[in-house]
């Protein structure tokens, strides 16, 4: 009986999680292409109304649907996400597979170079960089990925280590196989599982990072739609009109959730 | 040092250490001897003699601290094609790539020398047939869906494919079931002798050696006790090692007598003994034994450094000569 009901858990949780992504990412596909989703078109006749069948989650206060808005703001939180885990895979992963298989002064000078890195405090870079170039989606995301290199380049530095030493390692060094080959084709293989489920976490930093920089003004300009703006839209109205806040954080907090549940079932799946 | 003809394998003094918190580990102390083309030499110590560090400096895996290794009358070199130097790991499982196919496994050095996949394949799935494993129900698995003894003839099966002219085989079998052992060591023997390549079979079983090696070299805390034709090694060995070591091989309706060494367990490679590095264990040993390092000596075909070895006659062989590899205290 308990069996039963855990097993079913297990199937259901998880399902749940890539449903509540899908309809995320749907949602921000529609919101570009369906004009009704247009997260820009104000009805000035109909501010601040409560949700109900004709605005699902009611309209904020210059008469702009809150749901068109939250599922564009995902779009926002998707783009960042990606670029995040992009720079984070290819910088991070790169140097630290480097550093990993080639040692001795080439690691130390990338462990010197991470430490700077994690030195600086977060956000607060991110806010200075965005105030001189400017925000863009890709600017933000590059951005906090290059925050998380160090994690990355860790990560993917331990799994790399591991792997140099194992002896299918050795065995391919004795065949002459190149050592630019070695890590392309034996190394790259047994690294990125590690790597990949450490970016379940990267996308939840990423998201929330994006919607903390948005809410405090240093993230996506208004009238692009992101969650943390949305948030911070709906504050002055929080006692009036608490669903524009309340929505799209909802939507950030399922979100996170499902990416850290989603990301936590990978990482127990693999050895 | 003579020059080296063929593909002969020449090990020079050779040294190795590892640095560790506290100091340094000597592991291999100064090693000499060759392995000549299309021979077979065994290489017998126990665990930590340095055997496994001597064959990854062999290989090039580590480089060694001093010394020198020669093949073909140069350096060691990893390169693709024939004629270089293979090696058959002791953990045959770990030596395969755990996400690739038995077929692209033994394929692996074609595939570094750029011979087209197809070609590859071909050559790989008959050289899987060789070591007794069909292609059509082998080819397609990998290593974890093998057993040991199936992974080690995959291994063999790819050393044998790159055609060197010398396979190092570090304890090929001693992971492995005592039923596959000596199928094994014949696909091994096989694959060196079919094409006059030579093989340096690294093992702690004396056994298998004296079956399968023209020469040996037995080790000790890094150092040579006694190496030489294996027939005359094994009939009058001259070091009390090799001598303890040839007692404590089983034979059948024969018990190993008690061990005639005083203390079991072999000493720490971190604080070797002074002079020879035996005789805390050794039921002969001399004064002389406790100070200095024996000199390498020629008795009876065999090189020996003991200072207590009786030559077979009565003759006087100066031993006061230092060793090459001696270190000035």
């Amino acid at each position: 009986m308990l069996r039963r009901t855990e097993t079913r858990r297990d199937a259901l949780v998880p399902a749940a999680c890539v449903a509540v992504l899908a309809l995320v990412a749907i949602g921000a596909v529609l919101a570009q292409l369906l004009p009704q989703l247009d997260p820009l078109r104000a009805d000035f006749q109909a501010p601040l109304r409560p949700p109900g069948p004709e605005h699902w989650f009611g309209t904020d206060a210059t008469g702009r649907d809150v749901f068109a808005r939250t599922l564009a703001g995902g779009a926002s939180s998707i783009v960042v996400a990606a670029m995040t885990v992009a720079v984070g895979l290819v910088v991070g992963g790169g140097l630290g597979v480097l550093a990993g298989f080639a040692r001795g002064w080439v690691d130390a000078l990338i462990g010197t170079l991470l430490d700077v890195v994690l030195a600086l405090p977060g956000l607060i870079t991110v806010m200075v960089v965005v105030t001189m170039v400017g925000p863009g989606r890709l600017t933000i995301g590059a951005l906090i990925g290059l925050i998380m290199v160090p994690a990355f380049a860790r990560i993917a530095r331990s799994a790399t280590l591991t792997v140099r030493g194992q002896e299918f390692v050795q065995a391919a060094r004795i065949m002459g196989a190149p050592p630019l080959r070695i890590i392309g084709s034996e190394v790259v293989r047994c690294v990125l599982p590690a790597v990949a489920a450490y970016s379940f976490t990267a996308v939840t930093v990423a998201i929330v990072a994006e919607g903390s920089l948005s809410f405090l003004g240093f993230g996506l300009a208004p009238p692009t739609a992101s969650w943390g703006g949305l948030i911070a839209e709906g504050r002055t109205h929080i006692a009036t009109a608490p669903w524009i806040c309340l929505a799209p954080a909802a939507v950030l907090c399922a979100t996170v959730l499902a990416v850290n549940v989603l990301g936590e079932r990978w990482g127990r799946s693999r050895p | 040092m003579t020059r080296p003809r063929g593909a002969e394998l020449v090990v020079d003094r050779l040294q190795v250490r590892y640095r560790v918190p506290g100091g340094w580990i000597e592991a291999v102390r100064g090693v000499s001897f060759t392995v000549p083309a299309g021979r077979t030499v065994g290489l017998v110590g126990e665990s930590g003699s340095g055997k496994s560090s001597l064959a990854k400096a062999v290989t090039g895996l580590v480089a060694p601290s001093g010394g020198s290794v020669a093949f073909a009358g140069g350096p060691v070199r990893h390169r693709p094609g024939p004629g270089g130097i293979q090696m058959v790991f002791q953990d045959p499982v770990a030596s395969l790539h755990p996400h690739r196919t038995l077929v692209d496994l033994v394929a692996e050095p074609l595939r570094w020398a750029g011979v087209a996949r197809a070609r590859r394949r071909e050559r790989a799935a008959a050289a899987l047939a060789d070591v007794g494993l069909d292609p059509a129900v082998y080819g397609g698995r990998r290593r974890h869906q093998i057993s040991g003894g199936q992974a080690q003839r995959v291994a063999i099966a790819r050393a044998a494919l790159a055609e060197p002219e010398l396979i190092i085989a570090d304890e090929p079998v001693a992971g492995l079931d005592v039923s596959v052992q000596a199928g094994v060591v014949n696909l091994l023997h096989r694959a060196v002798a079919d094409r006059g390549a030579s093989l340096l079979f690294i093992s702690h079983d004396l056994g298998v050696v004296s079956a399968l090696c023209d020469e040996v070299v037995v080790l000790y805390l890094g150092r040579v006790c006694e190496r030489g034709p294996t027939e005359s090694v094994l009939a009058a060995p001259r070091h009390p090692y090799t001598r303890a070591l040839l007692d404590a091989v089983p034979e059948v309706g024969r018990v190993p007598p008690p061990s005639r060494l005083p203390a079991a367990e072999p000493p720490s490679p971190l604080h070797p003994p002074p002079g020879c590095a035996f005789h805390p264990r050794c039921p002969d040993a001399v004064a002389a034994c406790r100070t200095a390092v024996p000199a390498p000596r020629e008795l009876g075909g065999a090189v020996v450094s003991c200072h207590a070895a009786a030559p077979q006659t009565p003759s006087t062989e100066p031993v006061t000569s230092p060793p090459p590899d001696r270190s000035p205290p």
